[in-house]
């Protein structure tokens, strides 16, 4: 049985390809401007690394993150809460708390034994604690968003930067640059910074080991040390791309959904 | 007597109107639900009605708040009605959000509760009818004294005397006395203002009347266990309540009133028919009703998730019979009924457990789903321990949900911006 996920966010769409289980194939594309077009795009190219010829190929996809109602080819949409507990759990099984950093939200997702969401909560009122606002740094700084993380790491005097808010915080870094901070303690403060606004995210749920960070931010190594150091528990890396964890989720739920209908029938 | 002379009627006058418009509406129906709100509104016209001709004729009325033992006003035969009672009603939903407005113009804080906030303002508009005297409440929160200071310092209303019976901290027996001792306090401040005597055999019958109307109550809210329950928010908690605080407390009209109700529940029951066409979610809000806009959610839960009301904070019955047999006892229980018994003074004026408790038999009793602390933006105290209920929700794999709203003002967190919430929330914890 082969089932299908397409989460398509803010910042990318995600095509998932499952058979019996197992990972068949993944792919990550910038969302563009049209949702419908991205997830589309994303599912194509998944098919074709996966060697299928066509959609019809795939007994169920279920759609998720938000653009999950532009998404022609979806049997159901999920929310990307429930997807990204459910693609997190199954990369680790051990895992109880999913910081999902999104492009352009935030939520902390305490999950049970089974992957199934317990609790959960959500900034997706500002874009501290985003994809976006890393973007938005790396672009003042000039150093990228990839480069944040290694400067991050290398910071060794992280500056104070009291601003969680994008807005605010690139003022602030501004002001520090121009005050001849190295950059690496500009961008270790800021990483604080969002880890501050991150750690009240996760109180709110409480915070459970093992703990995981999924979504495209998720890949910034330098947020998952500041997040240990701050919360005194080790942060685990998940075994697959963090950024395919809701797709992923989302084929899953397809694949019990396509069995729960074929034992109906 | 005109009206003209008496400008704090204006206003009670009014929402009399609505409700007797109401009245006209479901007086000739068929729907036993129907038939019961014209009882309701019968004995809410009533009241109105009691009130305004005392104004008019310069007879005694009490004005209190809830859980100040409304039996002794039925067994002095004393009119009352609850000083915080306008933002309450249906009626005031035309003029909430400008009152609310002119409440702030009068420099109000808009972090205030927003029920004390209007209260204050409508004390301070002389939208009130003036009572003989003023049965105080010093809890379950800080806002009720601020009502009470304005009310000392309003031209019309300062030389009002006013009781206010003092809470002890504990729940111990000691505590237990003390408030009975109060409450003692209490029937001799009505008598020395009032004019009316306390006859105890009188204040039993009220007593035994009101036993009747809670083991009643009790017995309709085992029908609310069913599944599908046979009703949801728009019968049951409020209007019990309603009916034995403000309207009908240990009177037989009430007692007849929770026999009808219990009439509709049964043949709903015993026909599986529930408040919905497919009941999918079982919720237990854990506060008053958003009576500010409450047909711009509720009916929407039903609607969209088949998300029943099973529960609410004032729909649950912990309150003690009290045992008439001994005038001691008979303040004792009545003590402990007002004090100890009552919905959000025993947990905002108690200890954290009562919380705990009250979810934990709920979710339990009721077969719950979801559990939704509302928030509003005057509980503080109760918002203080949602870390503590997410924890209890936890441990019974029940979904708890935190808001954040105000019951009276849709600004504050609007229907279409809560909606999106619980339709994120139940999606994500697979709900309905």
């Amino acid at each position: 049985m082969i089932v299908g996920g397409c989460d398509v966010g803010s910042a990318t769409a995600k095509a998932v390809l499952m058979k019996d289980g197992a990972l068949l194939s993944h792919v990550i594309i910038p969302s563009g401007t049209r949702p419908e077009l991205a997830a589309r795009k994303a599912m194509d190219e998944a098919l074709a690394k996966a060697g299928l010829g066509s959609i019809e190929a795939v007994d169920y996809i279920v759609g998720t993150g938000y653009g999950r109602l532009k998404i022609p080819f979806a049997g159901e949409n999920v929310s990307e809460i429930t997807c990204h507990a459910r693609g997190a759990h199954w990369m680790s099984p051990a895992v109880r708390t999913v910081i999902d950093m999104g492009g352009q939200d935030c939520k902390a997702i305490s999950i049970d034994d089974e992957g199934n969401v317990a609790d959960f909560a959500m900034n997706d009122r500002c874009a501290a604690g985003t994809g976006r606002f890393f973007e938005a740094m790396a672009r003042v700084l000039d150093c990228g968003f990839e480069g944040l993380s290694s400067l991050c790491l290398q910071g060794e005097n992280p500056a104070t930067i009291s601003s969680q808010c994008s807005v605010f915080a690139e003022s602030e870094v501004i002001t520090l640059l121009n005050d001849g901070v190295e950059l690496a303690d500009i961008v270790a403060g800021l990483h604080h910074s969002i880890a501050r606004r991150i750690h009240a995210l996760a109180r709110r749920v409480g915070l459970v080991e093992d703990v995981c960070l999924s979504g495209g931010c998720a890949k910034n190594e330098g947020l998952a040390r500041v997040l240990e150091h701050k919360w005194g528990v080790s942060v685990k890396t998940l075994p697959r791309d963090p950024q395919i964890a809701g797709a992923l989720g989302a084929a899953l739920i397809a694949g019990e959904k396509s069995s729960a209908v074929r034992r109906a029938s | 007597m005109s009206t003209d002379n008496h400008p704090e009627l204006v206003r009670y006058r009014s929402e009399r109107e609505w409700f007797k418009l109401l009245h006209s509406q479901v007086k000739d129906s068929d729907v036993p639900e129907h038939q019961l709100a014209e009882r309701t509104l019968t004995f809410c016209l009533d009241m109105y009605n009691r009130i305004i001709a005392c104004v008019e004729e310069g007879d005694p009325f009490v004005a209190t708040y809830y859980c100040s033992a409304p039996e002794l006003c039925t067994a002095m035969d004393l009119p009352w009605y609850m000083v915080m009672q306008t933002p309450f009603l249906a009626s005031s939903v035309p003029y909430l959000l400008d009152d609310i407005d002119s409440a702030e113009a009068m420099g109000l804080g808009s972090d205030l509760c927003t029920a004390i906030r209007l209260s204050i303002y409508y004390i301070e508009a002389n939208l009130s009818p003036i009572p003989s005297c003023i049965v105080g409440l010093l809890y379950p929160c800080d806002g009720a004294p601020m009502l009470h200071q304005v009310i000392q310092h309003n031209s019309k209303w300062r030389d009002i005397p006013m009781f206010n019976a003092d809470p002890p901290y504990w729940d111990d027996d000691r505590s237990l006395d003390y408030f009975a001792a109060e409450l003692r306090k209490m029937a001799q401040f009505l008598e020395q203002h009032t004019g009316r005597k306390l006859d105890m055999d009188k204040l039993k019958e009220a007593i035994e009347e009101s036993n009747k109307q809670f083991a009643l109550w009790q017995e309709y809210n085992e029908l609310r266990r069913a599944v599908p329950s046979p009703h949801g928010w728009d019968l049951g908690g409020s209007q019990c309540f309603s009916v034995t605080q403000c309207y009908r407390a240990g009177q037989k009209g009430g007692t007849d009133w929770f026999r009808k109700l219990i009439e509709i529940a049964e043949h709903k029951v015993a026909n599986k028919i529930g408040a919905v066409e497919k009941e999918r979610i079982r919720l237990f809000w854990f506060d008053l009703l958003p009576f500010g806009w409450i047909f711009d959610l509720l009916p929407w839960l039903e609607q969209e998730w088949g998300a029943v009301m099973v529960m609410d904070m004032f729909g649950n019955y912990p309150y003690t019979l009290i045992d008439t047999s001994s005038e001691e006892q008979m303040w004792r229980d009545l003590a402990k009924r007002n004090l100890f018994d009552a919905p959000m003074i025993r947990q905002a004026r108690g200890v954290a457990d009562n919380f705990v408790n009250d979810i934990a038999r709920i979710v339990k009793d009721y077969k719950i789903d979801v559990v939704i602390w509302p928030g509003h933006m005057g509980h503080k105290d109760g918002s203080a321990t949602i870390g503590i209920m997410r924890e209890t929700c936890r441990k019974l794999k029940v979904p708890f949900m935190s808001l954040g709203l105000d019951l009276f003002d849709r600004r504050y967190a609007t229907p279409d911006q809560l909606k999106e919430k619980m339709s994120e929330f139940f999606r994500a914890m697979g709900l309905g």
